[in-house]
């Protein structure tokens, strides 16, 4: 937990581990319905999320530089109490621990995947919806 | 005792033997590491989802939702995840052992009881004692790859909403450490049981003073406990095949290890028969020769 009045503590965890622990003064996700945007001491929420680019504003005494930090979900849940905002991502791609390349691979073999599903399937659209979030990550982290 | 040619020719054979088992041997420590680095790292997400999970299921007016409560339908289901290949020691036996004792179970209890298998070396065994799988899933390491985790979750919760099933649990070996593990059935539905055996397992239960009353939820309750249902039961799922994955490359890599082991004391053994008959054949030509020159003289 911070002591600062105007940040919070910021978790993304996901099944490949936890990806961010730090100090934050602003994060903006995606949930189910719509944009969420927390500050400090957000009031407590649970949340399901939808498929989106997290924003975070890292605390500057945690990175010593102002850059946004991005992250893709997909689905999963957000748990906001005691100033504290908990990603609990069923699928998480961060950018800024993340080589490029993987970005690459990644929108590549979903593409591959593509080929066998009906156009018209809800998992069609949501793949087509999540390259193009993907592709938008990249060009963030040039 | 054998020719000098035959032994040779066992040799050989035990010398590729030694080199095909340790090459397995090497592969299920490489399967069994990387398998143990996911674990690690899924281990912090399952604390998560239980937090959650907590939370729900302590609300103080219970949420009325099907995956919350109990049904009766007299008719249970299990899934048994077996080894995904042989040579892994009495991995299967046990959950064979642990499968017969679920049937007798609810023969006592006069339930009907439905058994799900994933594609594996178990298959010929329950073929063999006549119990068929109603449906058989890809092995573990398809399942964990694909999409194999999201159909088996979709399934036995849709079965369960409908009523069609009281109970489903995975039978499967858990991994406590390298030098433990055991077989055990992991109650997945109904939900609150998986809850409850989740919290049992985890670190920190809920260490904050907020309770779910304080929350704001987004769906509404019903809806939350739906997908939250599905996360649970599919990142359940996953975890167990994860421990089952584990606890086979382990039992494998130790039963290579005896198997290159064995390998090596009957190379040793044969090499020392090798050259007590490759003496013996020596001497007997030094014979030959001294007594022919000695008719010779």
């Amino acid at each position: 937990m911070t002591d600062s009045p105007n940040i919070f503590r910021c978790v993304i965890i996901s099944p490949a581990g936890k990806l961010l622990d730090c100090s934050a003064i602003c994060a903006t996700f995606i949930a189910h319905d719509g944009s969420v945007g927390v500050m400090s001491n957000h009031m407590p929420m649970l949340c399901e999320l939808g498929l989106g680019i997290m924003a975070i504003e890292p605390a500057q005494t945690e990175t010593k530089t102002d850059r946004k930090k991005f992250a893709l979900i997909d689905g999963g849940f957000a748990l906001i109490h005691s100033n504290m905002v908990n990603i609990i991502a069923a699928d998480a791609v961060i950018s800024w621990d993340t080589k490029k390349e993987k970005i690459e691979y990644l929108i590549e073999r979903s593409k591959k995947k593509l080929k066998g599903v009906s156009e018209v399937s809800e998992q069609y659209s949501h793949q087509v919806e999540k390259n193009a979030l993907l592709e938008k990550l990249l060009s963030n982290m040039d | 005792m054998a020719g000098i040619r035959q032994i040779l020719q066992r040799r050989r054979a035990a010398e590729s033997i030694r080199r095909i088992t340790r090459t397995m041997g090497m592969v299920s420590t490489a399967k069994y590491k990387s398998y143990h680095n996911k674990r690690d790292a899924a281990a912090e997400y399952e604390n998560a989802l239980s937090q959650i999970g907590y939370l729900l299921v302590t609300s103080q007016e219970p949420i009325d939702h099907p995956l919350l409560k109990e049904n009766k339908s007299n008719c249970s289901a299990v899934l048994v995840v077996g080894s995904a290949r042989g040579l892994c020691g009495s991995y299967n036996n046990h959950l064979t052992h642990l499968l017969d004792m679920h049937i007798k179970n609810a023969s006592q209890l006069g339930k009907k009881l439905d058994v799900y298998a994933t594609d594996s070396k178990l298959l010929n065994t329950l073929s063999y004692r006549k119990i068929k799988p109603q449906k058989t899933y890809p092995n573990i390491d398809e399942s964990l790859g694909g999409a194999g985790v999201d159909e088996m979750a979709n399934d036995f919760i849709e079965q369960y909403i409908a009523g069609k099933i009281d109970y489903f649990g995975i039978a499967y070996m858990r991994y406590y450490s390298a030098s433990s593990q055991k077989v055990q059935t992991l109650t997945i539905l109904p939900l609150t049981e998986l809850i409850d055996n989740l919290t049992t397992r985890t670190t920190a239960i809920w260490p904050y003073d907020i309770s779910f009353e304080d929350f704001y939820l987004s769906p509404e309750a019903f809806e939350v406990i739906k997908g939250l249902a599905l996360t649970i039961v599919r990142a359940s799922i996953e975890f167990c095949f994860m421990d089952a994955a584990l606890s086979e490359h382990l039992a494998r890599m130790v039963a290579m290890r005896s198997a290159t082991e064995n390998a090596e004391n009957m190379i040793k053994e044969l090499t020392n028969e090798y050259n007590v008959a490759r003496q013996g054949q020596i001497t007997c030509e030094l014979l030959d020769i001294v007594s022919g020159t000695g008719d010779l003289k």
